[in-house]
């Protein structure tokens, strides 16, 4: 399994995490630029850090859009996940723990992330839910279903300008007109439709 | 002075840009939660784009590769396009936009530059007709936007002749504006635009651009309906 170094500048997921994170330690670390070397046999091993990443590239940026909700940082917070992660981590190590390590790791940027750019955690990675994504991805997303669900059920203003403004594209300014209110009061709009969506998507959670 | 900030947080996810760091209020966090989940939901939004993968894969070669290494597989090649295309098939298909983005064939066509980029329709398994708008609200010369719970696109009245067409750019799955005062279809992302009949007006970055797929639209008992994947 994989495992971390002693320098407290690394993160440390695995003793932040839950569940997987909870395995017995794990040799000491190997140097870097070595894990090529390091081939393991078996249907349920990676065979070299190229796989790791070619495997779980795509699955893990979609977490991690789905928590920034922007290209730029999705890509830099993935990149900065394998760059983190490939280190310690030993291509032996059987696919699961791959997975669970990497995820503790993005758990970690993530929160990192949120951290130093707003000063609060505004989204999160679970540590169960997430790993069970990242290891069988849902051959269908029911995000605009869930989504179609939350736009029925907000009051009709407030359904309306995130429609404008999450489906049709609409500027601010273009909402506001077509609403016939003025730009400050679409800004208000908005902002209540968010929190309004947010209760509601808790609830339907 | 506050309430800017949050809506530039909303603008800039909505542009898919990078926000500018601010200090949050406790009732913005909620919010900025929803508009990322707003943002998430949009078809095909959570692609990874194929460079930043061969890109991502080249950073990490020269940092974690082994050069001394000789039998082992020359590290710096990119994806391989049949690799991204499994793999971001299998996203696209996940990524709800069910009869928008249905293969990475319709993003990208042709990487290679020989191919020519040609319109495909999109036209799922097990469909439905569904209404998305009355005949009298889509009059001769009128674009009108609509979203079903799988596909977005645009319903164009040419001349009384009806025509649907993915509302999602065939570059990294914006969705796209229309642009009333010119007559087309932007991508409010990166620099291109779509005609009316889906063709490439202009992009400005490099690479082949698809033409946007067409949908299946129909005129019935007064109502205009498209044909896209049922509500799951």
């Amino acid at each position: 399994m994989p495992v971390n170094d002693d320098d407290p500048s690394e993160p440390t997921p695995m003793t932040n995490a839950t569940g997987p994170a909870a395995s017995p330690p794990a040799p000491p670390v190997r140097p870097l630029g070595t894990i090529a070397h390091l081939h393991s046999v078996g249907p349920d091993r990676y065979p070299d850090w190229e796989s790791i990443y070619l495997d779980n590239v795509e699955r893990l940026y979609r977490i991690m859009y789905s928590r920034v909700g922007n290209r730029p940082d999705a890509e830099d917070l993935t990149a900065e996940v394998f760059r983190t992660a490939l280190g310690p981590l030993r291509v032996s190590a059987s696919i699961g723990e791959v997975r669970a390590y990497l995820l503790a790791t993005a758990r970690t940027v993530l929160a990192a992330h949120w951290k130093r750019r707003f000063g609060t955690e505004i989204t999160s990675i679970d540590m169960e839910d997430d790993l069970a994504s990242l290891n069988d991805p849902p051959a269908e997303s029911d995000a605009p279903q869930r989504v179609a669900r939350i736009l029925a059920a907000l009051p009709e203003r407030y359904g309306r300008i995130l429609e404008l403004r999450f489906l049709q594209s609409y500027s601010l300014r273009e909402a506001a007109r077509a609403m016939n209110v003025s730009l400050s009061n679409a800004k208000v709009l908005q902002h209540r439709a968010l929190r309004r969506a947010a209760q509601l998507a808790e609830e339907a959670r | 002075m506050k309430s800017r900030r949050f809506s530039a947080f909303v603008d800039a996810i909505l542009g898919n840009r990078r926000p500018r760091r601010f200090e949050p209020r406790a009732e913005d966090a909620d919010a900025m939660r929803a508009a990322i989940e707003l943002r998430a939901s949009q078809p095909g939004a959570t692609l990874p784009s194929p460079e930043f993968v061969a890109d991502l894969h080249r950073r990490l070669a020269d940092e974690f590769g082994d050069a001394d290494a000789e039998a082992t597989e020359p590290i710096e090649r990119p994806v391989s396009r049949r690799r991204v295309l499994q793999g971001i098939t299998a996203v696209a298909a996940a990524a709800a936009a069910v009869g928008v983005v249905v293969d990475r064939e319709l993003l990208n066509p042709a990487d290679d530059g020989k191919t020519t980029a040609t319109a495909k329709s999109l036209e799922p398994d097990h469909g439905t007709w569904q209404r998305v708008a009355a005949t009298t609200d889509v009059p001769p010369g009128e674009v009108t936007p609509f979203a079903t719970a799988t596909t977005v696109g645009f319903v164009v009245n040419d001349g009384g002749n009806l025509r649907a067409l993915s509302g999602v750019c065939t570059h990294q799955g914006c969705l796209l504006k229309h642009n009333q005062a010119d007559g087309r279809l932007d991508c409010p992302c990166h620099r291109a635009a779509f005609s009316l009949d889906g063709d490439v007006l202009f992009q400005q970055f490099p690479g082949t651009l698809a033409p946007l797929p067409t949908v299946k639209v129909r005129d019935r008992d007064g109502n205009v309906e498209v044909y896209a994947p049922p509500p799951v």
